[in-house]
């Protein structure tokens, strides 16, 4: 009797665990698709081209230290790994504070600009000249001003950061719907209160947009800064072994830049979609 | 702080009406070029009154209602809501609105966007809010955690109803709230607001497109015409409260429906 109520007692629960196990199966089974369908294209296409690219230099006896074939780039790249780990890692770090030194500087301003026209008026000339000047003329500027080390790297990271953060940001604290503005007008809402609780927040969306893009950006600056007077870096090793005709090499670091890029961009739609979930782009 | 608002017009302050507005006229734009949108109006509501306007668009009817709630200064004339500058009312937090646009914020949930009221400006009126009470009162008690872009568009309505009344304003101002909704939704919500008005005594200025709307809530309705806008008419509503759906049918409410389209 006990034995026949207890596999009555069981059987169910046999039966829910099998259910559950199928159900995380399933769900599993969802990550590796959803994974599988995002890293199809890239994979697709990237070797197609690395494919073309192996013929090309094969068929038409294209010199080394011309354009190296493919098999060599990767040879270099796995060979000396830990090499160009710790040069991305030293250029993904002067990228990050950039981004973080711009991305604070152009929110500040920006702020300051979204509540006065007289500013607004008085530094979009002195923006414009900051990004119409290109980095390459900057950077041995700021080596020159700040010395070989991380600093003129950050600097420059910041610089070309700044520009398309100050302007989305500016539009996003602006972008209140006037209905929203006027209930909080209608209770007196201090404008310390309506920055922090409607404009930061409407801004919100407009802020990413610039994020991701200088995000990217902050690499290139971190680059080129290297370029003109660095011991350390991928700008570093890619000029040197520019000057070394050793393409290999220059092909390996622009690989490593590229997964920073795809490391950072990321990490930057992540951030977005947990704290943008309001937003209508995110909403089911 | 209250000394730096101006002092009311003391003339105004007399009249013992709750919402006064004497000889408001209101241009935009600067002076040589202005385009006038409300000339000379005077208007005046009794406490625990609810008067609707109504008018052709553009003959300056929000811009009155943005006046009159001090959110807008007028060209000319002055506005006192209960004895006081619309400025003063709006810093000790007497005015309640609710516009086409729900303006609920997007990232709270319901019951965050009502309790944002006591937390704004929370220096002056109420503290604390009865969340609860407010969402049963606009059937929306099931609804508290939801977010704005999982209700629908009546629902938004009635949570924006909830947060204006939440700080139990003196003046409510509504900015043709129900405009975007659709027929049967529109209709019951004038009922409701109905319901919620006669328990929470405010006085009410309503602006809206809809003449049938207009006779069913108000023991007032005004007529604006002409650009710049000026008063055409004044016609009480005597039908009696509490009214109800069915009333609309009623000879006198198609009555005042039709002598008022006239005014138009």
């Amino acid at each position: 009797m006990s034995t026949a109520r207890g596999e009555q007692v069981r059987a169910p629960v046999a039966r829910r665990q099998a259910r559950e196990l199928a159900r995380s199966l399933v769900a599993a089974y969802r990550v590796v698709r959803r994974v599988a369908a995002s890293l199809l294209p890239p994979v697709t296409l990237g070797g197609l081209v690395l494919l073309l690219w192996d013929a090309w230099v094969r068929l038409r006896d294209v010199p080394i230290w011309l354009v190296p074939p493919p098999g060599l780039v990767l040879e270099r790249l796995l060979e000396r790994w830990q090499f160009f780990l710790e040069q991305g890692y030293v250029t993904l770090g002067e990228a990050l504070v950039g981004l973080l030194i711009g991305t604070l500087g152009a929110l500040l301003l920006a702020v300051a600009m979204a509540h006065s026209r007289f500013l607004e008026r008085g530094l979009y000339p002195l923006a414009i000249m900051l990004k119409v000047t290109p980095v390459v003329v900057w950077a041995p500027l700021f080596v020159l001003w700040f010395g070989f080390g991380t600093m003129p790297k950050v600097f420059i990271a910041a610089l070309i950061a700044f520009f398309p953060m100050l302007v989305n940001t500016v539009t996003g604290l602006r972008a209140v719907p006037p209905d929203a503005h006027a209930v909080f007008r209608s209770i007196h809402a201090s404008t310390a209160e309506v920055l922090w609780r409607l404009r930061l927040p409407f801004a919100l969306p407009y802020l990413f947009a610039a994020l991701r893009v200088s995000a990217l950006l902050c690499v290139i600056g971190a680059v080129v800064a290297e370029w003109s007077g660095a011991d350390r870096g991928i700008g570093h090793v890619i000029a040197v072994a520019n000057s070394n005709l050793d393409t290999a090499t220059v092909f390996a670091g622009i690989i490593t830049l590229t997964f920073i890029g795809a490391i950072l961009n990321a990490a930057i739609l992540l951030l977005e979609r947990r704290i943008l979930s309001w937003h209508d782009a995110y909403l089911p | 702080m209250t000394a730096l608002l101006p002092p009311p017009d003391p003339a105004l302050a007399r009249t013992g009406a709750l919402l006064a507005i004497r000889g408001v006229s209101h241009a935009y734009g600067p002076a040589p070029r202005s385009v006038s949108a409300l000339a000379g109006i005077d208007l005046a509501l009794r406490s625990g009154e609810f008067v609707s306007i109504i008018g052709p668009t553009g003959c300056g009817k929000s811009t009155l209602l943005r006046i009159a709630g001090g959110l807008l200064p007028p060209t000319l004339g002055a506005v006192s809501i209960d004895g006081a500058a619309p400025d003063e009312a709006r810093l000790h937090k007497r005015i309640g609105s609710v516009f086409q646009d729900p303006a609920l914020l997007p990232w709270l949930n319901v019951r965050g966007n009502i309790e944002l009221m006591a937390r704004v400006n929370r220096r002056h009126g109420p503290r604390t809010i009865d969340t609860d009470a407010l969402l049963t009162s606009v059937g929306l008690s099931d609804a508290a955690e939801m977010r704005p872009h999982q209700l629908s568009g009546g629902m938004r309505q009635r949570a924006a109803l909830a947060r204006a009344f939440a700080l139990e304003p003196a003046l409510l101002l509504m900015d043709e709230p129900f405009a975007a909704l659709d027929e049967i939704t529109r209709e019951a919500m004038r009922y409701e607001l109905l319901r919620i008005w006669e328990r929470r005594q405010a006085t009410v200025l309503f602006v809206t497109h809809s003449v049938r709307e207009a006779v069913a809530l108000s023991d007032r309705v005004i007529v604006l015409a002409g650009t710049p806008g000026q008063l055409r008419a004044d016609v009480p509503i005597d039908l009696p409260r509490p009214r109800r759906h069915e009333d609309e049918r009623s000879l006198p409410f198609l009555d005042l429906v039709d002598r008022l389209r006239a005014l138009l």
